[in-house]
């Protein structure tokens, strides 16, 4: 009783928030973070209808109208093979963000798993995951990565859809590796919450462990996944580009906008266009989704609560 | 006496370090007796202090897992590599089958894959890396220790860089947390989280190499050729170093023994510096383990853009050439540098904050 006793009045008593619509009164507040969400929405929308934003096909070739600067039938102008520059930007979009967002579905779902059955077992269980997890993380990101890409390359998966078969392969080796992290963080948060009254009450209720683990547990822990989620986007689509980069991303005449980059770096002197325009989508994209992870993290990470 | 030892030893320790480091930054080659000097000094300096702080068994318990751990990664990157479609002759001009024959022959790629295992991992445990594939002739070792300096020292700079960078940023931040300079901070550390290294490096060189030419585009040949890759290297670490300090700081500074501190009339200056800065490190040195080990292994992109003899071709073309020695050298130096720096980060851990208990 004496705690109740401290509550203070408000002026709308019985009206209560929940964690959710706290987090996003939060998040209002801060500008920042409102303007990279709708940066983002518009970055998601180009992606989706890339294909009716496209002035022209994104491989379609005019001979005619090599290493052009801006003009008006091709904006950004058009690069070594005569391809419109816009309209390979918009594709990139496109490419850039399914890898960052499908990768990071798919890493969170098997990280989370894995993390929360390591964490929820305990004991043994948990140590021999985590060692393995270690082992894993010991091997060089990018040998592991090209590895895995190379193989599931080869296995040759949607022989009919070009560009689903460009994208699985980065797909799956970029979710298998960075899952990793993800189990290590998410298994923390179940060790947390492991020890706090209401799963105890629940389980001397008669719960099963499953029902706990998804009914109290994940619940609790969505906050955190949620950030840990715009923060892994942003870096699943620079490490995209990453690999694009170095010629092992997405085959041509796919693009990216990390491929875009790497085919502009070199003439950066005599065609800046190559590599400029490319790297502000990029440079905007990513500065967006920080901004907004942080603003995520500050607004529904109870940690942070009492420091505004 | 067993402190004082300890300091002495460690600014010894200190400062070998700092002149080798300034030595190798502007002459380029350390004279060898330093770098042997500096090494017995380090080493020394490293023993007494887990002997002093009866850490020694741990290190030594440590030293033997990571031989294991080494070994069993050895076996899983074998295994990966062997189930990675493509061989190492496999050459767009297809060779005629006998003489194709006679190359796997010559390196044993026709017997049963156990036997090539076995093979190979007892060649690793008498030292013996193996010969490359697509270096002919050359052992896997020697191109190892020739391609590794130059990534070390980039790495090493760029550390360098990151923490001298990042700490104070961060720091600064908590100190005046939600004023301008917070924002400032914070800001400049999210643009260099979101600057991608091979946007950044080109038009550095475009700005410092050809705009205002004072500095070298490319290789890797004294103190000017350093100056840019370890500042594109660096940024991005120091970025999240600002960041993992700041939010550490915060936490920190609202526990109990600051508000302690602060009751006993300590200034301001010593409060930060003293209590807050040592406990907020813990996160940072977390972090700082696994970055450590891939940043001094090589980076591929920065040493591409800037045309330096590194590491970092090797860590990619070896998987691409199917070169397996060399694709397991490279992991290996990656996994032996990882063991060794999260070693390290434990011994500072229980260094910074004595309530971790080593064990």
């Amino acid at each position: 009783m004496s705690a109740a006793a401290n509550i203070k009045p408000t002026e709308e008593p019985q009206k209560g928030n929940s964690l959710w619509m706290d987090g996003l009164k939060r998040l209002k507040k801060n500008k920042a973070s409102v303007v990279s969400f709708y940066l983002i929405v518009f970055i998601c929308f180009v992606a989706i209808f890339a294909n009716q934003l496209m002035p022209y096909p994104f491989d379609e070739q005019f001979p005619d109208h090599i290493l052009e600067g801006s003009s008006s039938k091709f904006w950004l102008g058009t690069d070594s093979l005569g391809r419109d520059l816009f309209s390979r930007l918009i594709y990139g979009a496109r490419m850039s963000m399914a890898v960052g967002i499908l990768t990071a579905i798919i890493s969170l779902v098997i990280g989370a798993i894995y993390g929360s059955i390591s964490g929820w077992a305990g004991g043994r269980t948990d140590s021999i995951m985590m060692r393995a997890v270690d082992i894993l993380y010991s091997i060089p990101t990018l040998v592991l990565l090209i590895l895995v890409k190379i193989t599931f390359d080869s296995m040759d998966m949607f022989p009919n859809n070009p560009e689903l078969k460009a994208l699985t392969g980065m797909l799956l080796a970029l979710s298998l590796v960075s899952w990793v992290t993800l189990a290590r963080i998410v298994r923390g948060q179940v060790l947390q919450l492991k020890s706090i009254t209401f799963v105890e009450a629940a389980q001397s209720m008669g719960a099963s462990n499953f029902r706990i683990l998804f009914k109290h547990i994940f619940p609790n822990i969505l906050g955190p996944i949620i950030v840990l989620l715009t923060i892994q986007i942003p870096s699943n689509i620079l490490f995209e580009s990453f690999l694009s980069f170095i010629g092992l991303g997405l085959k041509p005449p796919f693009s990216s906008w990390g491929s875009l980059a790497n085919d502009g770096w070199r003439s950066m002197k005599s065609y800046p266009h190559l590599m400029v325009y490319p790297g502000i989508a990029l440079f905007f994209t990513m500065f967006a989704f920080n901004l907004l992870g942080d603003g995520l993290r500050d607004a529904f990470d109870p940690k942070m609560n009492n420091t505004d | 006496m067993k402190t004082k030892l300890i300091k002495i030893l460690g600014l010894a320790t200190l400062l070998a370090l700092v002149s080798s480091l300034l030595l190798s930054f502007f002459a380029y080659e350390v004279p060898v007796p330093l770098f042997y000097a500096n090494f017995l000094l380090v080493g020394a300096s490293f023993i007494y202090y887990t002997i002093s702080q009866k850490m020694i068994l741990f290190v030594i318990k440590r030293i033997v897992g990571a031989f294991g751990v080494i070994l069993i990664i050895a076996s899983l990157t074998f295994l990966l590599m062997r189930t990675m479609p493509g061989g190492p002759f496999d050459e767009e001009k297809t060779l005629p089958p006998e003489i194709k024959a006679n190359i796997e022959a010559k390196y044993n790629l026709n017997a049963p894959l156990y036997e090539q295992y076995i093979d190979y991992m007892g060649g690793l445990l008498k030292g013996d890396l193996g010969q490359s594939y697509k270096y002919l002739g050359r052992n896997v070792s020697d191109i190892i220790g020739e391609v590794f300096p130059a990534s070390f020292q980039l790495g090493l700079y760029a550390l360098i860089i990151s923490f001298l960078l990042g700490i104070p940023l961060g720091l600064l931040a908590a100190a005046y947390h939600n004023k301008w300079q917070d924002t400032l901070s914070m800001m400049i550390a999210i643009l260099g989280v979101a600057l991608p290294s091979f946007l950044v490096a080109p038009v550095l060189i475009q700005m410092f190499s050809f705009g205002w030419p004072h500095l070298p585009a490319a290789l890797w040949d004294g103190p000017s050729y350093y100056l840019l890759p370890m500042i594109v290297l660096g940024t991005r670490p120091a970025a999240t170093i600002a960041r993992l300090t700041r939010a550490s700081v915060l936490e920190v500074i609202r526990s109990d023994y600051i508000r302690t501190a602060k009751a006993k009339g300590l200034s301001r200056k010593t409060v930060l510096f003293k209590h807050v800065l040592r406990n907020s490190l813990i996160p940072v040195l977390t972090y700082a383990g696994p970055l450590i080990a891939s940043i001094l292994s090589g980076t591929f992109v920065i040493e591409l853009i800037f045309a330096i003899p590194g590491m970092g071709k090797h860590l990619i073309q070896s998987v691409s050439n199917r070169d397996y020695p060399l694709i397991l050298a490279t992991t290996l130096l990656f996994s032996a540098l990882l063991v060794f720096a999260n070693l390290i980060v434990d011994l500072l851990y229980s260094y910074f904050d004595p309530r971790i208990r080593l064990s």
